[in-house]
């Protein structure tokens, strides 16, 4: 069987077949070629088959003839990859498939394809959870879950236009307006850009300041807007709102206003308590209260994750729940004249928004200079020992406010980071770390943006600095044996060391040398794939191995919560005899993909025998 | 040497192309597919040439249908020679099963039809073909015939790259033209490959 020899036989789902069964494939298969450009599949019509890349590259694109003007890159596809098998088994294609360069693949019929998943039921339950993916891609139907409200866009569907107000338009008739148009907010125009007066504006404008009826509408409103861009996903609508704690936010399209999404209007696409659980945080006036709101977050977590809800998305709700509630928390101890002169930050993994269970706790205090607050530190204590009543654990390494070390004076704090920059040893890099990742959560963000600008300034100076902090991602071997399969430890496999950190460090290095200010490793990504320091198809890459990472972590966590073996010390550690094969195989690919990425840190830092 | 066979396939149709038994196969061909050939043989020169084994795959526009080909061996000629063994890797014992040349020819035959043949070389496998047919028919293959290795020379001197040395082995083809070379030696492998080397160069344009 001569083919046999170029369809990699290895990989998922071949690998399920039987001998008897390849044969079968082999003696359907056809050849197809095609040029740059050309398209493969259309959207909307049929797909001849599965179809795997010998040679070449095919993108999946949103068809242009289904949505008018997107053309969004969905999916790149390469060597040994496949696609189209979904549009076949459903018998239309949602998107359209074009080469992108130059390519030959393997094409099987529909028909035959349908016949091997009828008689090899492993192979079929591959394609079925391949088309459950697909279907929340799609996100038509209109019996909305949770998950396909994960994904569903702000679109004209979800959005109202916006009501704009002339800006000299009189308080009293801009009431009338709102009013005769059903609207709680309208928009008053400046220059190109927008100002948001809402209902609640009028009533404090005129009952609690005494405004008179006659003052423009501009002198009220709030020109800074919290916006989406039309296409993005509902849901990041709403993680807006419940970040910026508001009930709206602006539609806008390349600069251009489309409308408004309100809140009530997204919830009612929402059938979950996320922002349920955001607002029990928002009303809670006890500590107890909290506690219940954040037992309610573990529950959502996990009907999250079994619905399969991408990683990416359940990491930003945490975190936005996260920040509410610690912030709220911090309200709660911290007296309001204090507030603006402090700013506390998470670090680490809370401060990039990436737990996916609720962690440790790291966070740190930066005050102004000379602010005299005797009270303090024993607020501070009570903080921590708070939160870790409400089921965040103390931080083993004491990265906490509880800890003097990480309250500090901004001048302290920047200083310190930059004799950790000099210095370089390990301690110091590893507390840089940590530091590099923090992220405002309550008080005044403006101390914590100071020094993060002055930050990434300043290590600009230090050449020596970037190739040290880039080795650190090398210090954990990646766990692959050399034949390319896992290599297991006794205690199973370490997801953090060998997968997650040198990600997220390798990253953080590339992220800092370019200045960039996303905390998060997904959006550090997109930002360097933007900048061109990273290929794009490695940027996708280690975004899909990072989330294979941490979903697999997050399942074998909840396993064991519902096991109720809760070993900390286990946390990172994952047992492959838990896996089943597709879930092995991906994770093999993503360990290959951190060794790529630790080569290309390697030569680009020049680290020499850092492999 | 082309112009020869031009005419003997003139007169071969003159002569047969009335006949019930072989009209079909000098009706001159109306559609849009092509059938790639390829013969593993026991040497290159043609009069010494035994066929060992015939492979074939049928290429529509952009497509090589390997889901509809033919693939049969000979059983083993007399004479074997291990040079030729060292290439084609078909010993002996691997023919055993094969069947009569004129069978697999006649099988061949079945399968192209009236269809275009595309070949490396193609002119040495007609001139084998023809060695056996003509003594048992009386006349040669009688199909229009394609060589991707003339294509592939129009191809660089279009390009005007004939200052380049050229190199037209199978393998520095298949390179050039970016194709995986599909099990190499194997007459239906190289017959795949050279159906690719055909669709690529002609950008999947009949």
């Amino acid at each position: 069987m001569s083919l046999l020899q170029n369809i990699n036989t290895q990989i998922v789902p071949f690998s399920l077949l039987t001998q008897g069964e390849l044969d079968y494939l082999v003696a359907h298969v056809d050849i197809g070629y095609f040029q740059k450009g050309e398209t493969i599949i259309v959207g909307g019509g049929e797909s001849e088959g599965l179809h795997l890349i010998i040679k070449g590259y095919v993108c999946e694109l949103e068809s242009p003839s289904l949505q008018p003007g997107q053309t969004h890159t969905l999916v790149h596809y390469g060597p040994e990859d496949y696609f189209g098998a979904w549009s076949a088994i459903r018998g239309k294609a949602l998107h359209d498939f074009i080469a992108d360069e130059e390519t030959i693949c393997y094409i099987l019929p529909a028909k035959n394809l349908l016949e091997l998943i009828h008689r090899n039921s492993a192979f079929g339950d591959y394609f079925n959870n391949l088309s459950l993916q697909q279907d929340l891609l799609e996100n038509k139907s209109h019996d909305l879950n949770m998950t396909e409200f994960m994904l569903a866009k702000v679109d004209a569907s979800c959005m109202r236009d916006a009501l704009v107000l002339e800006p000299d338009c009189d308080l009293q008739q801009a009431t009338r307006c709102m009013r005769e148009q059903r609207m709680d907010s309208a928009l008053v125009p400046r220059g190109k850009r927008y100002g948001m007066v809402t209902r609640t504006d009028l009533l404090d404008a005129i009952v609690l300041e005494n405004q008179p009826l006659s003052t423009p509408v501009k002198a009220i409103a709030n020109y800074r807007l919290v916006t989406v861009e039309a296409g993005d996903y509902l849901f990041n609508a709403l993680v807006r709102m419940t970040m910026h704690e508001i009930d709206r936010v602006v539609v806008m399209a390349k600069g251009e206003l489309r409308g408004v999404v309100e809140l009530a209007e997204a919830l009612s696409f929402f059938s979950s308590h996320s922002h349920v659980v955001g607002m029990r945080i928002e009303r809670a006036s006890s500590v107890d209260e909290l506690r219940a709101a954040a037992d309610d977050m573990e529950a959502l977590i996990r009907s999250l994750h079994t619905q399969g809800v991408k990683t990416r998305f359940l990491m930003d709700l945490l975190a936005a729940l996260n920040k509410r509630l610690m912030a709220k928390l911090f309200h709660l101890l911290v007296p309001e004249d204090i507030m603006p002169h402090v700013c506390l930050v998470v670090m680490g993994s809370e401060g990039r928004g990436e737990q996916i269970t609720k962690t440790d706790q790291d966070n740190g205090l930066i005050m102004r200079d000379a602010l005299d607050w005797p009270q303090g530190p024993e607020i501070l204590q009570e903080y921590s020992r708070i939160l870790q009543e409400i089921g965040f654990p103390a931080c083993p390494g004491n990265v906490m406010v509880s800890n003097p070390f990480w309250v500090q004076p901004i001048s302290e704090w920047t200083k310190r980071m930059q004799d950790w920059v000099v210095s370089g040893d390990e301690d110091s890099l590893m507390k840089l770390a940590i530091a590099v990742d923090a992220a405002p959560v309550a008080g005044n963000p403006a101390l914590y943006k100071t020094s993060r600008n002055w930050f990434l300034k300043e290590i600009q100076q230090h050449k020596r600095f970037l190739p040290a902090f880039a080795k650190v991602a090398m210090v954990f071997d990646t766990p692959l044996t050399l034949l390319g399969g896992i290599r297991e430890r006794s205690n199973g496999v370490d997801l953090k060391r060998g997968g997650i950190f040198p990600i997220v460090q390798g990253v953080r290095t590339l992220a800092l040398q370019y200045q960039i200010s996303a905390n998060n490793t997904f959006a550090r990504i997109d930002a360097l794939v933007e900048m061109g320091v990273l290929p794009q198809r490695m940027g996708g890459e280690l975004q899909e191995a990072f989330s294979v990472f941490h979903w697999l972590r997050v399942k074998a966590e909840l396993a064991r919560q519902a096991k109720s073996l809760a070993s900390p010390m286990l946390l990172n550690m994952i047992d492959l005899n838990d896996l089943d094969r597709l879930e092995k195989d991906t994770l093999r690919q993503s360990f290959h993909v951190v060794k790529e990425f630790k080569k290309h840190l390697a030569l680009r830092y020049q680290l020499g025998g850092g492999l | 040497m082309y112009i020869r066979r031009h005419i003997s396939r003139l007169r071969d149709r003159v002569a047969y192309g009335r006949q019930d038994k072989w009209r079909h196969l000098f009706a001159p061909y109306v559609g849009d597919e092509l059938v790639a050939l390829d013969m593993e043989t026991t040497s290159m020169d043609v009069k010494q040439a035994e066929i060992l084994s015939i492979g074939a795959v049928i290429i529509k526009a952009n497509r090589v249908k390997t889901s509809e080909q033919m693939q049969v061996t000979v059983n083993a000629p007399e004479r074997l020679p291990a040079e030729s063994v060292k290439v084609h890797m078909l010993r002996r014992i691997d023919l055993a099963d094969g069947m009569p040349v004129e069978q697999a020819i006649e099988s061949l035959l079945k399968f192209v039809g009236n269809r275009p043949l595309v070949g490396y070389y193609i002119a040495y496998d007609l001139a084998v073909l023809d060695k056996y047919m003509r003594p048992k028919l009386g006349f040669g293959m009688p199909n229009r015939s394609v060589d991707v290795v003339s294509l592939f020379r129009r191809r660089l001197a279009s390009r005007a790259m004939h200052d380049c040395e050229m190199r037209l082995g199978f393998e520095d083809i298949a390179e050039q033209l970016h194709i995986p070379v599909v099990g190499r030696h194997s007459a239906i492998g190289d017959a795949v490959t050279t159906a690719l080397m055909y669709v690529k160069m002609k950008g999947g344009r009949s």
